[in-house]
């Protein structure tokens, strides 16, 4: 009778353990066949050879294609651009968040949901239209430039497209949603008597934000920092279509290594470049947070 | 003092007038744009009329690219749900060894850049010689959208009373009927979440597409990213002035179905 149980517990235990199992089966399929293999193929290739002159791969194994981009002036220039312009970007977006962050929950009241769904909104059109609704104001028959022709009176007013400035504005404008989002998340953590209590043990409106409200909003401001910068280091299309092929970040170098000069290998070893960037930036921050117990990054 | 508080609060409200105007002016402007009846793009517009659209509407090339991107989409939101959801209720509810890794795994993609997934994916399928297809791009599309559900519908099932279950199960029903009845419904909001969050993120993606895309099968960010690249007129416009207006309608359904608060995670606590 006894025994007879355990085997029961036992058979139910066995059929209990294959359930995720089974549950994480398709995932694994196409994860395992598809994406694994892929990523860990293009890993190999970047340690492979290129002729450019037969415009073939040549299976030796080297690092040359590594030693290029770090000895390369032109690919360390790209290199700083995209770390550069990611900075920038992230300041900009963290500046204007928190302030913009700070209004939507303090003064936002019953609108506060709308705020946040009008902030968001943009997240829903695709990059690529958002982007090229900027050359409108812009361009060079733009609002801007005619308002600057008019004040500077001039001809050739200076231009904020097809350079830096433009791709700074257009990702500011794509990722400046994240970082309220995050800030958000951590003021909506705050316990809302803690500033109150410092205004009624008499500390200024100013102190009172800086001694006690900042600081415990700190890691939203951090999260939302790594997370524009990661997704800054990486994107493609904004500066593809604002920087008029002047601002050459990274990202744009590996479709163009890819799909013009189809030098493959140099293509996946910049992908793994920026991959390492990222990556570290990541699990040092994710290390920050856990000492400060904040949990994870995206989250 | 008091006037001191109100000149700060006024500054502050100008201020995020001027930040929400930014942030809405280029999608504005893209659709008073998409009216204009000249053929070079001007903003504000200097006329009216509808003639973009239906040349838009009657060109089989972008109408073709429209319905692979929304058929993609589709695809893309069911599959990914379902994969996401059957793994996140694996990796949450059950202790096994290499589940830790598993986990890192299944949400690596969300760390890697899209443009090295990309490259990967189309060196894989030249490897494989799996032609461009619309099944190759759903693949594509599932990697990166599965990992947005694993999270979302995770966050559902951590704060889920498994008594609950229990109860049902006591009650006499099967362990489907269970999970049917009790814990799909109570999780439902993270699941339509993670597919609408997938729709979103596979209809609008052009950093990943634009590796894996061939001549025949090209979605409609694509074709007018590589549009872009050539010509810019008034057309593009009304193009993407459509996108924009689906994507208001798309919106319109999210937050009707779940609220749209929740897909972007600022309710967690509900309404």
């Amino acid at each position: 009778m006894a025994s007879a149980k355990a085997s029961v517990a036992t058979r139910r235990r066995a059929r209990v353990n294959l359930l995720p199992f089974f549950l994480l089966l398709p995932v694994m399929v196409v994860f395992l066949a598809v994406f694994a293999p892929a990523v860990i193929h293009i890993f190999l290739q970047s340690l492979w050879k290129f002729d450019s002159f037969r415009l073939a791969i040549v299976r030796d194994l080297t690092a040359a294609n590594y030693v290029k981009f770090f000895t390369d002036a032109y690919y360390l220039n790209v290199l700083w651009l995209t770390i550069r312009i990611s900075l920038i970007v992230t300041g900009i977006s963290l500046v204007i968040g928190y302030c913009l962050a700070y209004f939507i929950f303090y003064r936002g009241g019953r609108f506060r949901t709308y705020y946040v769904l009008i902030l968001l909104s943009p997240l829903l059109v695709t990059v690529v239209v958002r982007a090229f609704g900027w050359l409108l104001f812009l361009g060079d028959n733009g609002l801007l430039a005619q308002f600057l022709k008019f004040v500077l009176r001039t001809d050739s007013p200076p231009r904020v497209i097809f350079n830096e400035q433009g791709v700074i504005l257009g990702l500011f404008h794509v990722y400046l949603p994240f970082m309220v989002l995050a800030i958000l998340g951590s003021l909506q953590r705050i316990d809302i008597s803690l500033p109150m209590a410092a205004r009624n043990l008499g500390a200024s409106a100013y102190q009172a934000f800086t001694r006690v409200t900042l600081p415990l909003s700190l890691p939203g401001v951090f999260t939302g920092s790594v997370l524009v910068f990661v997704l800054t280091m990486g994107s493609f299309a904004v500066p593809f279509l604002l920087g008029g092929g002047k601002v050459p970040m990274i990202a744009m170098q590996v479709y163009e290594k890819e799909l013009v000069f189809i030098n493959w290998p140099f293509a996946g070893a910049m992908g793994f470049i920026l991959l390492a960037i990222v990556g570290t930036v990541i699990i040092f921050s994710g290390r920050a947070l856990e000492r400060g117990k904040y949990g994870v990054v995206f989250q | 003092m008091k006037r001191k508080i109100r000149v700060g609060f006024t500054v502050l409200t100008i201020y995020n007038v001027i930040i929400y105007l930014i942030i809405l002016a280029p999608i504005v402007a893209v659709l008073l744009a998409s009216i204009s009846p000249s053929e070079a793009p001007v903003f504000p517009p200097n006329g009216f009329t509808l003639k973009w659209y239906l040349y838009a509407i009657g060109n089989s090339l972008y109408m073709g690219a429209f319905g692979i991107s929304l058929v993609l989409g589709i695809l893309t939101a069911l599959s990914a749900t379902a994969l996401g959801t059957l793994s996140a209720l694996a990796l949450v509810r059950y202790r096994f060894v290499g589940r830790d890794v598993l986990q890192a795994f299944f949400l690596s993609p969300l760390i890697l850049p899209l443009v090295l997934i990309g490259v990967a994916l189309l060196q894989f399928y030249s490897l494989v010689g799996i032609r461009a297809s619309i099944f190759t791009l759903l693949v594509g599309h599932i990697i990166i959208t599965a990992p947005y559900v694993v999270r979302l519908v995770s966050v559902g099932l951590a704060g889920f009373d498994r008594n609950l279950e229990l109860a049902a199960r006591n009650l006499g029903a099967s362990a489907w009927e269970t999970f049917r009845r009790i814990t799909l419904p109570i999780i439902m909001t993270g699941v339509v979440a993670g597919a609408a969050f997938a729709f979103i993120v596979s209809f609008g993606d052009v950093t990943l597409t634009v590796f894996i895309t061939s001549p025949k099968v090209v979605t409609l960010p694509v074709r007018i990213f590589a549009y872009l690249e050539i010509r810019y007129d008034t057309f593009i416009f009304a193009l993407g002035s459509m996108m924009i207006v689906f994507a208001a309608i798309a919106m319109v359904i999210i937050e009707r179905a779940v609220g749209l608060g929740r897909v972007f995670g600022i309710e967690p606590r509900g309404r």
